[in-house]
């Protein structure tokens, strides 16, 4: 596990950090595994990696698109390139090469969208990713993940570097306390879904490290007598078929997704057309980020403004119990 | 220097190519003639002579490696397979049909033959550029071709691979300009004009050779002196002055035969024109 940087809290883990050493493991025990920049390296933790094996890192400078066409070209030749990124840059300037470059031809590149969501804060905007995984699900073939904390990370390396084709991980900025178990073994897979608080009165999903933020929320509503039975969402393309079960439970009753993205094809729309497929009645509360762009802002003070932590949480998810 | 009677022998080719083109696009009713004609030759050299390409070529892992970025002339790439052996002769017919192998633009899932899926214009030379260094990781004595129309080139991302493979001596990276100087809506001049190339190119550290790009001679022996080490420690660039159309008189160097069907009557005469 990562080592706790020394400004966050005791028992908070940045993904990044988690990402540097995973990276490390899957360097030494795998040669074909490269590491692919655009200038932000310092921000995505692959300095380590570019010392251990300076011939397997490459910079590209600030020139998204012929990074992930060059990706394509080493996973051409049998390496497994790694592409990393800020989410925003990667999704949103180099999409019609991961469309055509990678996902088309379902080539083995592994894309690490960093600093994904809103919680970047004070840089603002053109920095933040509210529709990256939007538009990572909407292309054919990416398996999309959004991890809940540092352990359900290390599961998610442990699978995308087992798992052949393209693949999108979205990583949030800074630490996070962790809320699931450490990882069990370097074959652990993340989990389709994972129950992080019991409760009858309410369901509610949920995804990325926005997670911890929901359960502050659904343990001041128990205190309040209102149970919320929340489940994490790691692997949001594909779901699960055990993420339809739970549904099932909660069949005919209002059912709360909470996330930080668009309200627009993130993981409320899959969801939906979960449910619709498997035939169960469903209202979905979705709570996300509406039709517009992020901006400056303390982190949690921005999500608390965008509705998506604290007390504002707390009353969305009362009144969506209320029906 | 290639001996006179196997350049004969790439013309021969090269003329059954053409024919070839004119006769899927025909089947096809839709297809795009112009710029698929302007570069058999840059594609016999490549195939037929360079790599040597045949049957079992493809399956190798050792071997050069060739990506028609400019997707859209799929009809030379399908006709050059079939020339080489690479896939069989009556499956061209089938080009642009429900189901075929043969899809419009280049589709490497479908045929594993093709080296990489083309068709957005502009991504083909960064996935070259990424074979070249996967290449030069590993120390293989081949080098990485990318095929790229003048047009193509108005696109932003083929310059940050110019610009990388330049700061990085990627010497293992081949671009081939097929320099017919029209695009879909016109002349180069008249949409986005970039030349003069070769002092852009050289300013970006690439070794530079012009020549004319339908002489099978001259195509052949400046792909050979860039797969050679005669250009140094520098990405190379094969600027071909090449005709859109070039083979059928009507045809020749006219905009609106970029995207074109060819009727029978015109198949006809086209046939008669390339077979001679």
């Amino acid at each position: 596990m990562a080592a706790t940087p020394t400004n966050a809290p005791e028992g908070y883990v940045s993904l990044r950090d988690v990402f540097g050493d995973a990276i490390m493991a899957l360097g030494a025990r795998d040669p074909r595994v490269l590491m692919l920049d655009a200038d932000l390296a310092s921000s995505t933790r692959t300095l380590k990696f570019k010392k251990a094996y300076p011939d397997r890192h490459f910079n590209f400078g600030i020139a998204e698109q012929n990074m992930v066409g060059a990706a394509a070209g080493f996973a051409i030749a049998g390496y497994i390139p790694f592409v990393n990124t800020f989410a925003s840059f990667l999704t949103r300037r180099a999409c019609d090469q991961i469309a055509v470059s990678v996902a088309y031809p379902r080539l083995n590149v592994k894309f690490f969208g960093f600093h994904g969501g809103i919680n970047l804060g004070e840089d603002g905007a053109t920095q933040q990713a509210v529709e990256d995984l939007a538009i990572m699900q909407a292309i054919p073939g990416i398996r999309c993940y959004a991890p809940i904390d540092g352990n359900d990370l290390a599961r998610v390396m442990n699978e995308v570097a087992e798992v052949e084709g393209p693949t999108y991980v979205r990583l949030s900025r800074f630490p996070s306390p962790l809320v699931t178990p450490a990882v069990a073994s370097a074959t652990e897979r993340a989990a389709a879904c994972r129950v992080l608080t019991e409760g009858q009165d309410l369901l509610v999903f949920t995804t990325s490290t926005l997670a911890a933020k929901v359960i502050e929320a659904a343990n001041a509503l128990k205190a309040e007598g209102l149970g919320v039975r929340l489940v994490g969402i790691t692997r949001l393309k594909p779901l699960g078929e055990a993420v339809a079960a739970e549904a099932m439970n909660f069949a005919g009753k209002s059912i709360a997704v909470v996330e930080e993205h668009s309200i627009h094809g993130g993981l409320a729309d899959g969801l939906s057309a979960l449910f619709d497929g498997a035939g169960i009645v469903h209202r979905l509360e979705r709570i996300g980020v509406p039709d517009r762009f992020g901006e400056s802002g303390h982190p949690d003070a921005l999500l608390e403004a965008f509705g998506l932590a604290g007390a504002p949480l707390v009353a969305r998810l009362k009144a969506t119990a209320r029906g | 220097m290639t001996e006179q009677k196997d350049i004969k022998t790439l013309e021969a080719s090269a003329r059954r190519i053409r024919a070839h083109i004119l006769t899927q696009i025909n089947a096809a009713g839709s297809g795009h003639p112009g710029g698929s004609m302007s570069c058999v030759e840059i594609l016999t050299a490549l195939f037929a002579h360079r790599a040597g390409a045949g049957a079992t070529w493809f399956g190798r892992n050792a071997r050069d490696h060739v990506i028609l970025s400019k997707g859209h002339a799929a009809p030379a790439l399908y006709a050059t397979f079939a020339e080489v052996g690479m896939i069989p002769e009556a499956e061209l017919l089938t080009l642009r049909q429900l189901g075929s192998r043969l899809q419009g633009h280049p589709d490497r899932t479908r045929l594993p033959e093709v080296e990489m899926s083309t068709g957005s214009l502009g991504q083909g030379l960064s996935v070259s550029l990424g074979i070249a260094l996967a290449l030069q990781l590993r120390n293989e004595p081949f080098y990485s071709y990318a095929v790229l129309g003048d047009g193509e080139i108005n696109s932003g991302q083929i310059w940050e691979a110019i610009a990388y493979a330049g700061t990085h001596h990627v010497d293992r990276l081949v671009a081939i300009l097929d320099a017919n100087g029209i695009q879909n809506d016109g002349r180069i001049e008249e949409v986005l004009e970039l030349r003069p190339y070769a002092p852009k190119l050289e300013a970006f550290g690439w070794a530079v050779r012009e020549f004319n790009g339908q002489n099978m001679a001259e195509v052949v022996d400046a792909v050979d002196w860039a797969s050679s080490d005669a250009p140094g420690a520098k990405p190379r660039f094969l600027i071909a002055h090449t005709t859109k159309g070039a083979g059928v008189s009507f045809m020749a160097d006219r905009a609106d035969w970029h995207s074109h069907t060819i009727s029978d009557e015109q198949l006809k005469a086209g046939l008669k024109e390339v077979m001679g």
